[in-house]
């Protein structure tokens, strides 16, 4: 796996699995369950939410594919699957360096979709980003400001 | 104190008689600093739901929340 720790937390990565290290988990503001799900189902997505939150192992929600996921190339959605690898259940999920964004619940749909995911919604993606930066560039002025005024209370000795 | 570098910053009333930019005018700039600040804030806090520490009940309850019939 390539090394994401450099990448600004608010750029998508386009890895096809979700990184085995603890991520916060945001579900998108325009988020829907598309499909009813059986409690299976159901049960997994909590145990998803839960692996992401400790960097557990989700081998078993991955299906493995010989052809390229043209959704995760162009979109940098990658998908997981709910109630074992053959379900049409499928959970679209955007990755980043320190969080995972659910954005639908739904069948294979956006995958088979010319261009793929082109009926997934992006304004919430797009706000959830921003926000990410924003947050960023505050937590660095914050820090900025405190040394500034540590190095105010404490000057150095002239030699 | 930064010196007015227009006319027509003087004209609006900005800077004082000796072309100081006054004290009022640095307060608005301020203030509307802030509001700016408090609305990115806001918009920050708007985007996503943190759902990493629900529990597996809550988090099925959420989703079902944004269950919507086909």
């Amino acid at each position: 796996m390539s090394d994401t720790s450099r990448a600004p937390i608010w750029e998508p990565l386009d890895l096809s699995e979700i990184e085995r290290k603890p991520k916060t988990v945001f579900r998108d503001d325009e988020f829907v369950l598309a499909i009813p799900l059986t409690d299976r189902q159901r049960r997994d997505y909590a145990a998803i939410v839960g692996l992401i939150r400790v960097g557990g192992d989700l081998g078993p929600y991955y299906r493995r594919s010989t052809t390229a996921d043209r959704l995760l190339t162009t979109q940098k959605v990658l998908h997981l699957h709910l109630g074992g690898a053959g379900s049409d259940a499928i959970l679209y999920a955007v990755q980043y360096p320190e969080h995972v964004l659910l954005v639908r619940i739904d069948t294979h749909i956006h995958l088979d979709d010319l261009p793929p995911g082109r009926r997934l919604p992006v304004l919430g993606r797009g706000r959830f980003q921003a926000s990410l930066k924003t947050a960023r560039e505050e937590a660095a002025r914050n820090m900025a400001n405190a040394k500034a005024r540590l190095a105010a209370r404490n000057p150095k000795p002239k030699a | 104190m930064k010196r007015a570098t227009s006319i027509s910053t003087a004209t609006k009333g900005r800077i004082s008689r000796d072309g100081a930019v006054t004290k009022a005018e640095q307060d608005r700039k301020r203030r509307a600093r802030a509001i700016l600040d408090h609305v990115e804030a806001a918009k920050a806090r708007k985007s996503g739901r943190d759902i990493t520490n629900l529990s597996p009940d809550e988090l099925i309850a959420d989703l079902l929340r944004h269950e919507v019939s086909v």
